[in-house]
């Protein structure tokens, strides 16, 4: 909701983005995006997909929002686990080994379809998390995928004082602690595991300027581009003259070929 | 370890308390069933291999079973059994990566299970039973934390007529050192040539640590074998496992040698897809490969010339006897 978007929007100076049906604002570097998602797991769900779908580069995805439990009013908790309570769906977010996730306390997250206050050891209700797991699970793994939520209730805190106000207080205060996760998700762990797809991507776009490629041509020329670059360590030159995808191709299998496979040493 | 699950079930479990106590920063996670988060879908084997998890489990169901056709070395009933899922070292042609989604580490702490199938097989037997414990783990790597070879060594002293293979590339011998040699425990070292460990077998000890080792045990009476097994190809084969071999015919006494075993790398088609999948930059996926009978390798001929060389090499220091070449 607004009143739990506004700490990022302020904290990362973000600016609104002309997405069709989402409400969503950016960093000038486009290192970060924030989407709002509505209450309820079916808006989570639709929003986050929709996102993933409108932004394919997304490399990591942070769910943040408040919810209830038997924890200190305004505590910043990690969820190791989040489960559906209608579905019973669960997933287990592999945290990473970095500081600013190691020193947060954990909880089990759960998803209700309606407001619970009996409350649970171990646990804390939303109403959003399964939603964004269940949509974000079919384009990220569960290492790219977590969840923080700050306390709103619990047995002190009734969840009838929540307001605009009181919520937008705690996700302010709790930013010192959600910041840093932002940031180690935002760093390069996952995209440095895939450099290569880039110099790949590049390459193949390149080949499609100087001959017609179909999908089965572009997936047999990727694969040859992988083993030239894994065995010559730099990336091949195109020929100045192509007739077509299949010499191309040719091309790049004879110099192939060519290049000694040796282990030597490092 | 920076996230331990645990199964509620073994929740007070003497092992389970042990290893707990050794991570006391740990984030300490209760699940139902180790297979929750072990088999949960959309894991990425890759990142997760960078800081994984360990889970700490009971194996419930058959612990111990038999060998693929051709797993032996010189037994008539071979098994094998895994205290641990996964393995702590990341050698990009480990067929783990294939099988496994998650790359946690899991510890199942009901040894004692393990002992009671393992003397059930014997009793099925008349002759030697063979055991093997490093097929789907290695051995030894994670056993400062596991403990399961000091009590696993006790046991086989009582049951002479079972036989263990320790298979690993680890050199943590503490706990085998503990014992008195024991002549039905073969502890079985992953050899390659140095410039193939430092590419392709990433956290190994050297070759140069393994030999050590090797020699550690041999020198103390303990039966060894050695295990050329994946033999990966490259141009300058002959080079780079000749001069392994030369290096390991100097540091060992090779008629002493339990077993030698040999085998050129394959792997079953959908596994080696799934490599390929998450090391697309795999340098040794990038060999020329042939698939045959579901099974990717080195075409026929280069399979060949690899094995060929090896045998006429170990040929020179061992018998027909100690040698047994993997299909």
């Amino acid at each position: 909701m607004p009143a739990e978007t506004r700490a990022l929007l302020d904290t990362y100076k973000l600016a609104q983005c002309t997405t069709r049906h989402l409400r969503a604002w950016q960093t000038k570097t486009d290192d970060l995006l924030v989407i709002e998602t509505g209450m309820g797991k079916l808006n989570a769900a639709a929003h986050t997909a929709a996102a993933l779908q409108a932004y394919p580069n997304i490399m990591a995805v942070l769910n943040i929002g408040i919810a209830g439990g038997p924890y200190p009013y305004g505590q910043a908790l990690l969820a190791q686990r989040v489960t559906d309570r209608a579905s019973h769906a669960q997933w287990y977010p592999h945290l990473p080994n970095a500081q600013s996730f190691t020193s947060l306390p954990s909880s089990v997250v759960e998803s209700l379809d309606q407001p619970d206050t009996h409350y649970t050891q171990g646990i804390v209700f939303d109403m959003e998390a399964a939603g964004v797991f269940s949509a974000a699970s079919h384009y990220l793994s569960t290492s790219q995928v977590h969840c923080v939520k700050v306390v709103s209730d619990n047995p002190d805190h009734p969840i009838e004082n929540i307001n605009k106000a009181s919520v937008s207080q705690l996700m302010r205060s709790a930013m010192s602690s959600i910041s840093p996760l932002i940031e180690t998700l935002q760093q390069s762990q996952f995209t440095q595991a895939y450099n290569q797809q880039a110099t790949i991507s590049s390459l193949v776009d390149s080949a499609n300027t100087l001959a017609h490629h179909t999908v089965n041509d572009t997936h047999l020329l990727r694969d040859l581009l992988h083993r030239y670059i894994n065995i010559a360590d730099t990336t091949p030159t195109w020929p100045e003259h192509i007739g077509s995808a299949s010499q191309l191709r040719k091309h790049l299998q004879q110099q192939l070929d060519e290049l000694p496979f040796i282990y030597k040493a490092l | 370890m920076q996230t331990v699950y645990v199964e509620q079930g073994i929740r007070d479990h003497h092992r389970t308390r042990d290893i707990l106590n050794r991570y006391p920063r740990a984030r300490v996670i209760d699940i139902e069933r180790y297979g929750d988060v072990f088999n949960s879908a959309s894991q990425d084997f890759r990142l997760q291999k960078s800081n994984p998890a360990l889970i700490l489990a009971n194996k419930p169901g058959r612990r111990v079973l038999p060998t693929p056709p051709g797993y032996h070395i010189g037994g008539e009933h071979n098994y094998y059994f895994a205290h641990m899922l996964n393995c702590v070292y990341d050698c990009r042609y480990c067929f783990l990566q294939g099988m496994y989604s998650s790359a946690n580490y899991v510890v199942f702490v009901n040894s004692e299970d393990f002992f009671t199938d393992i003397d059930t097989v014997c009793a099925e037997h008349d002759k030697p039973v063979w055991f093997f414990s490093g097929y789907d783990c290695d051995s030894l790597a994670l056993d400062p934390i596991t403990g399961f070879i000091d009590d696993c060594l006790n046991h086989f002293k009582k049951t002479p007529q079972a036989h263990l293979e320790l298979r690993t590339k680890s050199t943590q011998l503490r706990s085998i050192f503990k014992h008195d040699p024991m002549p039905n425990v073969v502890t079985a070292f992953s050899l390659s040539p140095q410039d193939i460990v430092a590419s392709e077998e990433h956290g190994t000890p050297s070759l140069k640590k393994r030999l050590s080792a090797l020699k550690q045990l041999q020198d103390a009476g303990w039966p060894i074998g050695l295990r050329f097994d994946p033999l990966l190809y490259c141009d300058n084969f002959e080079s780079q496992y000749g001069g392994m071999f030369d290096e390991v015919f100097a540091a060992l006494d090779m008629s002493l040698v339990h077993s030698v075993s040999l085998g050129v790398f394959r792997l079953p088609k959908g596994f080696h897809k799934k490599l390929v999948r998450l090391y697309p930059d795999a340098r040794l996926l990038s060999a020329p490969m042939d698939s045959r009978n579901g099974i990717m390798s080195y075409p026929c001929r280069t399979e060949e010339a690899m094995r060929a060389y090896c045998m006429q090499r170990l040929d020179e220091v061992i018998t027909a006897d100690q040698l047994f070449p993997c299909s």
